[in-house]
């Protein structure tokens, strides 16, 4: 079967050609017999076709290569071209596993390094990170307020200023527990005393 | 920092001790520590864990005492500008006091320890004479503590080069609240622990509901009933001397780094913890009666506020009628 005027290729059509000498002779009843004297057809499925067209297929490539064969001039260029790359990706291989061990130890060695010096960065930034916040704290805290021991006049007024909110102070003075903690009896004389300390 | 009531030499005279009178069931120790005298009151059949507190006390001092030269504060302060790993002890009272100075806003200063000493108060005040010579220092202001680095994960701690620490109250007062910790771990359900008149309770006496506390008005005292929390006074009654004729007293403001020129004589906070209520009385006091009264407001605390006159104000929950 030639789909095209150029396609000269001896193989090509001969190959081709069973294959759809079974299809007409499938169409044909060609051959039905021997098929129902050793097998089952469930409907719907042809179970022979599919290694027919595998090796229709199979044809096909045997088919290309032939009419590669047909071209000399390829080959030979294929042939010569062969043993020259693989001399050459011998050697590149060689020198590649040698640098690759470099590369690979260097590689090594910058993953410790950096993993030690990752580590111990993000050791100093939480060992110092509260150092940071602390000393933030107390410079916000002398920013925003007067009662710095520097800004003697305002300090007073800034107390009540700043202090009106009692989660500003960080839950220091937060109580617990709930309740006033005084109870409602009435005392002649005290168990204990909390003397001017 | 707190009142002696063993020994009272003649120039800490100023408050008249009441009769105490110790709830049945109960037993009472006493011992002295961290400058003071430490009492407890605990139930007669457990009396003998006053060594817990005896110990808790004894390990707090050794170190934190800024008169003892082996202790680890005095170590500190003797390595200025070098990072210095300290004890989880000392780490903790250290970071409450420096949380305690933020939420003050600096009136709470636990770096005048050099200003401490030039106004005299260099020693144990058993020892200290009621009347030293004259001195040139007209005051130096603090603020120091916001210098300190600390690292909490490694403990460590560095002093800025000038800056010395001295933890005075909140030292006791968290030893207070660390020792009924400590008597609760032991089982025990009813305690009190009082450090020099900082003072905090555990459950409740028996057969009674609330725990009879004096609290100082001038030369008498009011019996308040005090069911759970602790309690603590600051007042120049006792720890009070002169030097070359000039008044001073132990409650420093830092805006100046002398003895506080507060028109209050003492007051008496009430908290959930002791170091709460220590530190809450002290800023109070710098701050005087109208500043002071409306801090302790701010801060949704019950406490009584007495100026030399007699006259006080409470605020929050305080009982006043226990108070007439």
């Amino acid at each position: 079967m030639k789909n095209y005027p150029y396609d000269e290729s001896p193989e090509w059509v001969p190959r081709e050609y069973p294959a759809a000498q079974d299809r007409r002779a499938a169409q044909e009843g060609i051959g039905q017999p021997q098929r129902d004297a050793g097998h089952i057809d469930y409907p719907g499925v042809a179970p022979q076709q599919q290694p027919r067209q595998a090796q229709a297929t199979q044809q096909t490539y045997a088919g290309y290569r032939s009419a590669a064969a047909t071209a000399p001039d390829y080959a030979a260029r294929q042939q010569q071209a062969r043993p020259a790359s693989r001399g050459a990706t011998a050697g590149s291989q060689k020198m590649s596993k040698a640098k690759a061990l470099d590369l690979l130890n260097s590689l090594k060695k910058t993953i410790v390094i950096g993993a030690i010096i990752g580590f111990g960065a993000l050791s100093t930034l939480v060992a110092t990170h509260a150092v940071g916040s602390a000393a933030n704290q107390s410079q916000s805290t002398q920013g925003s307020n007067s009662i710095s021991p520097d800004n003697n006049n305002n300090t007073n007024t800034n107390t009540n200023n700043n202090s009106n909110n009692p989660s500003n102070n960080g839950g220091f003075f937060q109580q617990q527990g709930g309740g006033n903690g005084f109870g409602s009896g009435s005392y002649s004389q005290p168990s204990s005393g909390t003397g001017v300390s | 920092m707190g009142s002696d009531q063993a020994a009272t030499p003649s120039h800490q005279a100023g408050l008249a001790s009441p009769e105490y009178s110790i709830p049945v069931g109960m037993a009472q120790g006493q011992f002295k520590a961290m400058g003071t005298t430490i009492t407890t009151l605990l139930p007669e059949a457990r009396a003998d864990a006053v060594e817990i507190v005896r110990s808790l006390f004894a390990e707090w001092e050794r170190v934190l005492s800024r008169f003892l030269p082996e202790s680890e504060l005095s170590w500190l302060n003797a390595h200025p500008g070098q990072n210095v790993i300290t004890s989880p002890l000392f780490s903790k009272v250290l970071a409450s006091a420096l949380h305690a100075a933020q939420a003050t806003q600096g009136i709470y200063d636990p770096t005048l320890l050099d200003q401490m000493v030039k106004i005299g108060y260099d020693r144990s005040f058993d020892t200290l004479s009621p009347a030293l010579p004259a001195s040139s220092y007209d005051g130096q202001p603090g603020g120091g503590w916001r210098g300190i680095q600390v690292s909490p994960l490694l403990r460590s701690v560095r002093l800025p080069e000038g800056v010395k620490l001295d933890f005075g109250g909140i030292a006791k007062g968290m030893a207070v609240d660390a020792a009924l910790v400590a008597l609760q771990q032991v089982g025990i359900e009813r305690a009190l622990v009082n450090a020099g008149g900082d003072l905090a309770v555990l459950g409740s006496p028996p057969m009674l509901e609330d725990w009879p506390i004096a609290v100082p008005v001038k030369e008498e005292s009011r019996t308040i009933p005090l069911r759970s929390g602790a309690m603590a006074t600051s007042g120049t009654a006792r720890r009070h001397w002169s030097q070359g004729g000039v008044a001073r007293h132990h409650l420093l403001d830092p805006r100046t780094g002398l003895s506080a020129a507060s028109d209050l004589w003492m007051v008496t906070v009430a908290a959930s913890r002791c170091e709460q209520a220590e530190v809450a009385a002290k800023v109070a006091f710098v701050l005087g009666m109208e500043r002071g009264k409306a801090f302790l407001q701010q801060h949704q605390l019950s406490g009584l506020l007495m100026d030399r006159d007699g006259h006080w104000e409470a605020t929050g929950y305080w009982p006043v009628d226990m108070m007439r």
